[in-house]
């Protein structure tokens, strides 16, 4: 008879698996782009979502408590919401160059997840709460989203690197789809096909549109998350805010993206240079999602790893 | 690259000399509060937001990387930093989030926040409400943004299936019928999304004066209560305003607090699936006070359970379960008679509670506390017998005889038998007036409600239909379209649209040549 515990444990390595073959797939893709493979690695990702939701349903069946309330669990909920965006913006975008590096980095999460102590303990009483089932997943939420930001941030890079696209600034292109990309008058040609071509010019740029659309998703996530802690706080402590170190880096990364989403509405500043201030986001955030735990100081002291 | 640039014959073309004789000329014929709003007008751009919000964050990374005061040891910060300790002290290094740069850097990005959104506002506003429609020349000259298509439909006929079309895509559309042969069609959705980041402003506004309200109105304070104990709020341990006293404009609570008992809850063996392990202390489920309210005469005007994470609230006071503390008490039953044994004494730096039972006789009680020492699983006392000869019953060099009791056990000890009944534990209360909470949380649902307005995109869409010839049933469609985001999905909403106007209503796209007033650069 499997218990929960063994069902845990299976979905999550069979997840585990289905997202390296995913990643096998992008691997073919990357090397001989076939629509075939696109869609293995896009199904295989869907299909391990779904292994790892039902190993954290298990997991919380067997700790009796919707289980997110250590690192192992915090982690497997980052790369569920990894791969819910990710699925989701690879149908409507039909992104090419993300799925490699998405699944690549998927695998390696899953790997080091596994690695973690993943023992249930019984929850202390600050956390007994149903805020930490909001929160935290709020939270969590916005950090995939930051990452997927962050990969299509390198994706950018790695094409301005390779064909100088990065150059031009979001005021121009917030006239048009794709008027500060294209030599050709839109205008002129006034047909599906005109909307057709500046699509496919839009694809050179496409992955600065992705970044900017997971920052301005994840902005109000991580905004809401924090509120959502400090009202927590302010039912559990009395105090909405305490400068703990998890609380100020969370902080410092909504600023960090706060300054990404006001350069774009600047306009004055290219691409390239809002791919290096998401990237820089994303150093920020696993500052505060690493590196904070490290610390194993303040009122986040339980997220700690090990 | 390039792009299409109209040229116009405006002020935009004008020397710059004129330009500022012009500026000068306007400022000197501007009233006071004109020329105020201009010397403020630093404090109104995007760039000094940018700058302040990097700043802000570099200094609360400062305050992460530093030790500080409260989290730190002060004199493990004075080892670290040696003679420099002082200097940086004084630089509120250690002190990061209450230093006087940090306060000022808070208080500019508020000046920025506030005079950026009364700039901004009004623009918005006319932005997200305007009605505004395009003649045919104004759509040829805006650039690539633009389509147009020969249709063999009549103009009220198109006027129809293009509202259809718009309303049924989520757009609200307004016509200009002010000219029957040339009407005008003006489509909009998302109008909201451009009051988003101004709403999120005006809550980050409301929840930085609400702070102030509860530094000015507010108090916090800490008791620890043993049950049966009434405390005064204003007489507690550790009662302090939010600011220094002289200037504190709040008031403490006239009603006191009763403790009617204090308890711990441990997670029971098969309650959860992680049973207690032989040799590991249980887990705290959860701490439970039971607290009244009472007023100056004496009536209980409330009585709750509190909690960790379910206060208990009386006006805009609150007390929170925080702690507990064992006061040092152990209540024991001794021969059949109940007593309070005090920790009294110190054996090699344990805290001992020593008591004269009479007769020469004495009761030696070490108690360990579960929390306290990881090595026991529920509370216990070691107790010893003295007499005026020394322990009894001891033989040399041998533990002299002891019994050892977890709460709510009993044995005998040299022919006494004791009852262990508990030690006596204070909860830990945190109480704090917060005056500002309603104003918070009301700037928290705004901060929230703006930054979701922001992901949506404002899509407007301009159109002029302009008959050709006689003929009824031929007109040409020019659209203009504009979106401040999203741009790819916009321009798949618009190719769905084209599609089904070709395919539906026989549209045929028009070619053109750039209009003259049109210049690629």
């Amino acid at each position: 008879m499997m218990t929960p515990a063994d069902w845990e444990q299976n979905f999550y390595y069979t997840g585990l698996s289905l997202q390296g073959i995913g990643l096998l797939f992008y691997c073919i893709h990357a090397l001989k782009p076939q629509t075939w493979a696109r869609e293995g690695g896009w199904g295989s990702t869907l299909l391990a979502m779904l292994c790892l939701g039902l190993s954290l349903y298990f997991r919380s069946i067997h700790a009796q408590y919707f289980a997110l309330s250590n690192m192992y669990e915090s982690l497997m909920v980052v790369c569920i919401g990894i791969q819910l965006a990710f699925v989701f913006l690879e149908r409507w975008f039909k992104l090419r160059m993300l799925g490699l590096p998405v699944a690549a980095l998927l695998v390696g999460t899953l790997f080091y997840d596994i690695n973690l102590p993943t023992e249930i303990h019984p929850l202390q009483p600050a956390l007994q709460s149903y805020w930490r089932s909001i929160h935290v997943p709020i939270i969590l939420l916005s950090y995939a989203l930051f990452t997927i930001a962050f990969l299509s941030s390198v994706v950018f890079l790695l094409k301005d690197a390779v064909s100088n696209i990065g150059g031009s600034s979001p005021k121009l292109a917030a006239d048009g789809p794709s008027n500060s990309y294209s030599d050709k008058p839109y205008y002129a040609q006034s047909s599906v096909e005109a909307i057709e071509s500046s699509l496919a010019l839009d694809k050179a740029n496409i992955y600065d549109e992705i970044t900017y659309r997971c920052v301005a998703f994840g902005f109000p996530l991580l905004t809401l998350g924090i509120i959502l802690g400090g009202i927590w706080a302010n039912e559990a402590w009395g105090n909405y805010w305490s400068w703990d170190p998890k609380e100020s880096m969370s902080l410092v990364t909504l600023l960090g993206y706060g300054v990404y989403l006001h350069l774009r509405v600047n306009g004055a500043h290219r691409h390239r240079t809002l791919a290096w201030v998401s990237v820089i986001g994303f150093a920020l955030m696993l500052v505060t999602y690493f590196g904070v735990n490290l610390m194993g100081v303040g009122l986040h002291s339980y997220g700690k790893i090990g | 690259m390039s792009s299409t640039l109209r040229t116009s014959p405006t002020s935009d073309n004008l020397p710059n000399l004129s330009v500022q004789q012009s500026d000068t000329n306007a400022l000197q014929k501007k009233s006071f509060p004109d020329q105020v709003w201009e010397l403020l007008a630093c404090f109104r751009s995007v760039q000094l937001a940018i700058v302040l919000i990097s700043l802000l964050a570099i200094a609360t990374m400062a305050g992460v990387m530093l030790p500080q005061d409260g989290l730190v040891d002060t004199a493990q910060i004075k080892t670290t930093f040696g003679t420099n300790y002082r200097l940086y002290k004084a630089m509120g290094f250690f002190n990061v989030y209450s230093s006087y740069w940090f306060i000022a850097l808070e208080v500019l990005f508020f000046f920025n926040l506030l005079i950026g959104s009364f700039k901004w506002l009004k623009p918005a506003w006319i932005a997200a409400t305007q009605t505004t429609f395009k003649t045919q020349k104004q759509i040829q000259v805006s650039g690539p943004r633009q389509l147009a298509f020969n249709t063999p439909l009549s103009s009220q006929s198109l006027l129809s299936s293009l509202t259809s079309t718009l309303k049924k895509a989520g757009y609200g559309v307004k016509t200009d019928l002010s000219n029957p042969n040339t009407p005008k069609l003006y489509a909009t959705k998302g109008n909201f999304s451009r009051l988003g980041p101004h709403t999120a402003h005006i809550g980050i506004l409301l929840m930085l004066i609400s702070s102030v309200v509860g530094v000015f109105f507010g108090f916090k304070a800490q008791e620890l209560a043993v049950p049966g104990q009434t405390f005064d709020i204003a007489k507690a341990q550790m009662f302090k305003p939010n600011i220094d006293q002289q200037y504190w404009l709040g008031s403490t609570p006239k009603w006191k607090v009763h403790v009617n008992d204090f308890n711990m809850v441990y997670y029971a063996p098969g309650e959860t699936s992680m049973n207690p392990q032989p040799g590991v202390p249980a887990t705290v489920k959860q701490y439970y006070a039971d607290l009244s309210i009472i007023d100056p005469k004496g009536k209980t005007l409330k009585r709750e359970t509190i909690s960790v994470n379910h206060p208990l609230s009386m006006g805009d006071t609150t007390l929170y379960q925080a702690s507990f503390s064992p006061t040092g008490k152990l209540f024991v039953e001794v021969g059949g008679k109940r007593m309070t044994l005090q920790t009294n004494t110190q054996f090699m730096g344990r805290p001992v509670s020593l008591t004269e039972l009479g007769n020469g006789k004495a009761l030696l009680a070490f108690p360990f506390f579960m929390q306290q020492d990881p090595n026991i699983e529920r509370n216990q006392a070691v107790f010893f017998l003295r007499d005026t000869k020394g322990f009894v019953g001891a033989k040399a060099h041998k533990m002299p005889p002891n019994l050892r009791l977890e709460e709510g056990q009993s044995g005998t000890l040299s022919g006494l038998s004791i009852r262990y009944v508990k030690p006596e534990i204070a909860t830990g209360l945190q109480i704090k007036k917060g005056p500002e909470v309603p104003w918070m949380y009301l700037s928290y649902l705004i901060i929230i409600s703006g930054t979701i307005m922001c992901i949506f995109s404002q899509r407007r869409i301009w159109m002029a239909i302009v008959p050709q010839g006689n003929t009824e049933n031929s007109n040409q469609l020019w659209i203009s379209y504009l979106s401040n985001k999203a741009h790819i999905s916009f321009a798949k909403e618009l190719r769905q649209f084209e599609i089904q106007w070709r395919n539906q209503n026989g549209f045929v796209p028009l070619e053109q040549s750039l209009p003259e007033e049109t210049a690629t650069v």
